[in-house]
């Protein structure tokens, strides 16, 4: 009877909104979900998948793994009225999809489903939050820091950094001691620091300066971009190319110069500024013996307290989700904690929930993943998490620093003309 | 003209920290074979294969057809507007991808045929560049043969199929290459039509490699190299039929 | 057949598919309406299961729907949404209800409703229309002149029903919109535990398929900071004129104040307009079609010609006009609106999205770069040229040849551009290397303004001299060998013998190959967004890279239209001028 009705609804629903898709036919419900995992993650991915799958008979579960494209493929989905029923939410993209209401508010059922919020680092979990609302349930996330290669200090004999915190002057002092010129035929062969050229890596250094770029309401960019710790900061990012020579010449190709990362894979770049994406190739290496890795704090100017930046990536459930239940199951098991576990194997990320992090800590002998933690504290969360646009904003800011390197312009100039620029398109 | 493939080449059988040596290696040390299998297995590319091969042959077909007969009409029947209607139609070619991608995900997905061979093939059955090639050929070739049939009193279709089209080869070589080729290297249009692992292409897998912090050089060249194989045999087979247009067309 | 019965046969087809284009639109325009009443139903069914989880009140659902709601314990539903099923004499919403928690589902809500007739009247437009364009047809038949105008009359006649139609239901949408927030907001009014939700700060509440937004733009910041502008437009609880004007109408709230409602507007849902003008357009296109084959109905065999003509045509026509005019129509109104693609609302803007563009610096620069970016067709055609007469000869070395050269064409865009990327590096590259051993460089390739476009054409070069090789491959097979013995015995060397002989033999193929490669480097998009994305200091900004970011990471879809059709329009003045000037000479060539 039940079997007949729900064919006759379903039946009707076709002919009359003629939006009825494959899925809840014949009984069988398939959920699915959608993330960016390359080959590192996407086994994890799947098994994870599956576990859910064999509890909730009845239940398919498929991940849908776009590593390239990731927001059209989700934006097509979305506007094409077949979203997935789980996904992978980027903290820069949180604004898009939460202001447009297009992301339910988990808030009223984590309870429910049990997943338990005091469980997740509660800087993390706050990116995702709106008031009491709740968008998303954090998978992983990571501050930035620097990495630094201990057998290249030890054998240029340079003290290694501190894990406390170290000034723009230490590392400075730092930079030029560890950048050499090999075999003297007048070209660096081993460079200090990466550059810094992207907002999102040069942000924590504005904030250790005590500088930000926007109001905290996130509304203006004039008085921020341009105040005097920002530009001061700018500036001393800049000068570790032209002035001191410690980075090397300007990268200015997509997701970086191959290189940026690559010389200091192979012991040519002493330090890299970046976030815990590169453990798994890193802690590959240093298996077999091709690098011995530290971490450390982003440096901060003198008298201003140290600040990073967490980047994170929570599961999403779409608002006019079908399945809400299930959904809202499959989202909080996505990021419980047997699931965490089972995926920080991959360890591209630091799993949310602290337990599970500390447990990966404690098992890392080389005492890296402890350093990330240590950073976790006093972080704060992306503005991109906040802010509508920031990829606009993000994609103008290149400007101030390429200008100072390309042409020549003072930074202070290009920071004040590319901030009322932004204001121009925040206005709009 | 080769160095970028023996780079290509070279770096798929490199370890991964090879690729990053300064002074930059010419050889991989110790060939790492295992790239090959490493990428192959990362993602289902047995299936992806499948999926392209599937995907370009509809294509081929679809573009052999119209581009024939509509080139045909533009160059050899005389009708009203035909210079303004031909203009129209190569106007289309003028339009950005990007632009029309929404549209025709939305079309297809409307007729049911999201994440289908059928949807994935339906849009990309016409090529404009295809027809004004076939305008271009026919025009070039004399018509002598073709008005001796008309004396014959043959059909216009008639004409096309026993005397136009054999005379085609080579533009229709030409053609079903570059459609099959066009296909097999679209990226966006598979990766915006399919949802599911199963119906990704090659190219889409070949992308996956690089993520977004994270990139894999030796596999993605690898899987990268594997891909150009089946295109290689395509252009050295369909070569053979450039060569046979030679003597076709010069026996006069 | 005659000519009057081959023009009586014309005049009937016609009719016919101006028939058929208003009886389509009509249906259309009447599904519309049918499916936004369907929609408004879902929507207030949605609401009243709401309200009775979050309140438990029964008495709120009476005060908004009277006796059209129902309450019953089974549980028959598998989706969590609500739908509407028809029933005899309307329709019925029908929604699962939760318990308090919003976890289990404890029974079904039922909401009838008698949808509105709203497209009567464009019926009886239809009808007349139907009978006045088989009046017009049989008197054309009868005409003696084929100079009539009648698909001028016919235009009209075909467009006033469509446009009746498409009006009404654009005001019956408009309605369904306006109600479901006006549902919204009573229920907010008369439910004080709504209130209290909504009095809390920041966020978007969600009602079923309704948002109440209740927060500015930008954050966190909510109902004390609404502009003056909105709270200017309070009033009972209806926008401002009467009538809405945007997705958004702030209502005026009891104990709260002002809150904005946002609701999936009318364009969102099923607005017709856009199928009724396809619907228009391709009927008038067919009928226009028919009309100027009447043309040369006395004349049998140009009548015959243009038949088998079109017969060859089909195929590709109504592909194109499916995948690509449709398209590039729907983009052409898309220009005329603001859309994010995921925004419930798409306001109309007129023509603000073009005078936008063309005051705007950085859209010049991308078309500036463009253009350079084309100047290295010549160049990869007079490589592509010699390339292909050394080929031209059979042996084994030379096929071998053709494969080396057409490698790229055959290589993942995304592979190439990532060797490129190394290829070109400053300090590893393989160009610096070359240049370094004969004491030149480094050039900063990709690294510097100056020669990033460079960089990138130099690319585009190696990339499509493969391509246009085998193009002119093709075109020689084409060349009549006798013409070389002749002007060989005419005693002529090399040189000449390639000016007279193989060039004007390759005229069509270079005219092709020309006008293709300008149009496709028009549209260089990959090898940009995969090694420089725009950059440095946007050097290598181009324009279909232009239209991506703007549609795709800044989400405004309408601007990323009308640059669409800009660029179209430039590309087609381009190509137009190539045929106006190139093209005669190669037809007086022959």
């Amino acid at each position: 009877m039940t079997r007949h009705t729900l064919g006759v609804a379903l039946a009707t629903l076709t002919l009359v909104t003629g939006c009825n898709r494959q899925d809840g036919r014949g009984g069988a419900v398939t959920l699915r979900v959608m993330n960016w995992a390359t080959e590192l993650e996407l086994t994890a991915e799947q098994r994870i998948a599956d576990t859910f799958a064999a509890r909730h008979p009845g239940v398919r579960v498929t991940v849908e793994s776009i590593v390239t494209n990731y927001g059209e493929k989700l934006v097509t989905a979305i506007a094409s009225g077949l979203p997935p029923d789980v996904f992978l939410l980027d903290a820069p993209d949180i604004p898009t999809f939460v202001e447009r209401g297009l992301v339910l508010d988990l808030a009223p059922y984590v309870q429910r489903v049990g997943y338990d919020t005091s469980a997740a680092f509660p800087r993390v979990l706050a990116i995702f939050r709106r008031g009491a609302r709740l968008f998303a349930l954090p998978k992983g996330f990571t501050p930035l820091v620097i990495y630094y290669n201990r057998r290249l200090f030890a054998e240029l004999g340079v003290p290694l950094p501190s894990d406390t915190g170290w000034t723009w002057e230490q590392f400075l002092a730092t930079a030029r001691a560890l950048t050499r010129d090999l075999d003297g035929d007048g070209r660096t062969d081993i460079f200090a620091v990466n550059f810094p050229r992207q907002l999102y890596e040069w942000i924590p250094w504005v904030w250790s300066a005590g500088g930000d770029i926007l109001d905290p309401q996130g509304t203006r960019t004039v008085g921020y971009l341009d105040s005097d710790p920002t530009v001061a900061t700018l500036e001393f990012l800049t000068s570790l190319v032209t002035e001191h020579g410690v980075a090397p010449p300007i990268q200015f190709l997509r997701s970086g110069d191959p290189m940026r990362v690559g010389r200091f894979y192979i012991g040519r770049q002493a330090m890299l500024i970046s976030g815990h994406w590169h453990m798994p190739r890193l802690l590959a290496y240093a298996r077999r013996g091709d690098l011995e890795i530290g971490v450390a704090p982003i440096p901060h100017r003198e008298g201003a307290a140290a600040q990073t930046v967490i980047y994170a990536s929570g599961w999403a459930v779409p608002a006019n989700v079908r399945h809400k239940r299930l959904a809202v199951e499959l989202a909080a098991f996505l990021a419980g904690e047997e699931a965490q576990r089972m995926r920080a194997e991959s360890g591209l990320e630091i799993p949310a929930l602290e337990a599970v992090a500390r447990a990966v800590a404690a098992r890392d002998t080389l005492d890296i993943e402890a350093a990330f933690l240590r950073e976790v504290r006093g972080a704060r969360p992306p503005w991109g998490a906040r802010v509508m646009d920031f990829h606009e904003i993000e994609e103008m800011s290149l400007d101030i620093m390429d200008r100072h390197l390309l042409r020549g312009d003072p930074v202070r100039a290009a920071a004040a003309e590319v901030a009322q620029a932004i204001d121009r398109v925040i206005a709009r | 003209m080769l160095v970028p493939f023996f780079w290509m080449v070279s770096t798929s059988l490199m370890d991964e920290l090879e690729v990053y040596r300064f002074p930059p290696r010419v050889l991989p040390t110790d060939p790492q074979w295992g790239n090959y299998a490493g990428a192959l297995t990362a993602r289902p590319f047995g299936r992806y294969f499948l999926n392209s091969l599937v995907f370009a042959t509809g294509v081929v077909l679809g573009q052999l057809l119209t581009a024939a007969t509509a080139g045909y009409a533009f160059a050899k029947l005389a009708f009203r507007g035909r210079e303004r209607i031909f203009l129209l139609v190569l106007s289309t070619m003028m339009v950005p991808t990007v632009v029309v991608l929404i549209p025709r995900f939305l079309l297809i997905d409307r007729l049911g045929w999201g994440d289908t061979y059928v949807g994935l093939i339906s849009t990309e059955l016409v090529s404009v560049w295809g027809i004004f090639l076939m305008r271009q050929y026919f025009r070039s070739v004399p018509r002598e043969l073709e008005d001796a049939a008309r004396i014959d009193g043959a059909s216009e279709w008639r004409i096309f199929w026993t005397v136009s089209l054999p005379l085609a080869k080579p533009a229709l070589a030409t053609i079903g290459l570059f459609a099959f080729i066009d296909a097999w290297k679209n990226l966006l249009w598979p990766l915006i039509a399919t949802r599911s692992m199963a119906m990704r292409t090659v190219e889409v897998g070949i992308a996956s490699f690089h993520g977004v912090y994270v990139m894999n050089w030796p596999y993605q060249m690898a899987a990268a190299v594997t891909a150009i194989v089946p295109i290689m045999i395509l252009f050295v087979f369909t070569q053979r039929y450039f060569v046979q247009g030679i003597q076709l067309t010069g026996f006069k | 057949m005659t000519a009057r019965g081959r023009r009586a046969v014309l005049a009937g087809l016609v009719w016919l598919v101006l028939a058929v284009a208003v009886v389509a639109g009509t249906l259309v325009a009447r599904a519309a309406a049918r499916r936004a009443a369907v929609d408004l139903l879902r929507a207030e069914t949605g609401v009243a299961v709401e309200l009775l989880r979050e309140t438990g009140r029964a008495d709120a659902l009476d005060h908004l729907f009277g006796s059209r709601w129902a309450l019953s314990d089974d549980v028959d539903l598998s989706v969590d949404e609500a739908i509407v099923r028809r029933t005899d004499g309307g329709l019925t919403g029908v929604a699962a209800v939760y318990d308090a928690d919003a976890w289990s589902r404890v029974g079904t809500l039922r909401l009838t409703a008698t949808p509105q007739r709203p497209t009567d009247g464009t019926t009886a437009a239809a009808v007349v229309a139907v009978a006045l364009l088989g009046i017009i047809a049989m008197g054309w038949t009868r005409a003696r002149s084929s100079r009539v105008r009648w698909p001028v009359v016919a235009a009209v006649v075909t467009a006033v029903p469509l446009a009746a139609a498409g009006r009404s239901v654009h005001r019956t949408l408009e309605d369904a919109t306006s109600t479901r927030l006006e549902v919204a907001a009573n229920a907010l009014r008369s439910v004080p535990d709504l209130q209290a939700l909504i009095a809390e700060p920041g966020g978007v509440y969600r009602v079923a398929q309704l948002p109440f937004v209740a927060f500015d733009r930008r954050g966190d910041v909510i109902l004390s900071t609404l502009s003056t502008t909105v709270t200017a437009r309070l009033g009972e609880g209806r926008p401002a004129g009467g009538r809405l004007e945007a997705d958004r109408v702030t209502y005026a709230i009891a104990d709260v104040g002002p809150v904005r409602l946002a609701g999936l507007p009318y364009e969102h849902t099923h607005d017709p307009t856009v199928p009724l003008i396809a619907i228009g357009l391709i009927g008038l296109a067919l009928a226009a079609a028919i009309a100027s084959l009447a043309r040369l109905v006395d004349t049998p065999r140009a009548f015959r010609r243009t038949v088998t003509a079109w017969s060859f045509l089909a195929p590709a026509f109504l592909h194109l006009g499916i995948f690509s005019i449709g398209p590039l129509l729907f983009a052409a109104w898309l220009s005329l609106h603001r859309w994010s693609l995921i925004d419930a609302a798409r306001p109309f803007v007129g023509l603000a999205n073009y005078a936008a563009i063309l005051t705007d610096p950085s859209w010049w620069n991308t078309v500036q770069n463009t253009a350079v970016f084309t100047l290295h067709v010549p160049i990869a055609m007079a490589v592509a040229l010699g390339l292909a007469l050394l080929a031209h000869r059979p042996g084994r070395g030379v096929v071998l040849l053709r494969a080396v050269f057409f490698l790229p064409s055959v290589t993942s865009l995304v592979a190439i551009a990532i060797v490129w990327q190394w290829m070109l590096h400053d300090e590893y590259g393989f160009l610096n290397w070359v240049l370094s051993l004969v004491g030149l460089g480094p050039v900063r390739w990709l690294t510097s303004p100056d020669t990033a476009l460079l960089a990138i054409m130099l690319m585009s070069v190696w990339l499509i001299v493969g391509y246009q090789m085998v193009l002119f491959q093709a075109g020689l097979a084409a060349v009549r060998l006798d013409l070389y013995d002749a002007a060989r015995i005419d005693g002529a060397g090399p040189w000449r013998r390639f000016v007279h002989v193989t060039l004007p033999g390759l005229r069509h193929t270079l005219f092709f190959v020309f006008v293709t490669s300008v149009i496709g480097s028009f549209q260089i998009f990959g090898a940009v967004y995969v090694m420089t994305e725009g950059g440095p200091l946007h050097s290598t900004d181009v324009a279909v890279f232009h239209i991506y970011e703007e549609a795709w990471e800044f989400f405004r879809f309408g601007n990323a239209a009308a640059m669409s059709w800009v660029l179209f329009a430039i590309i087609f003045v381009v190509t137009w001028l190539q045929f106006r000037v190139l093209e005669r000479r190669v037809e007086e060539g022959s």
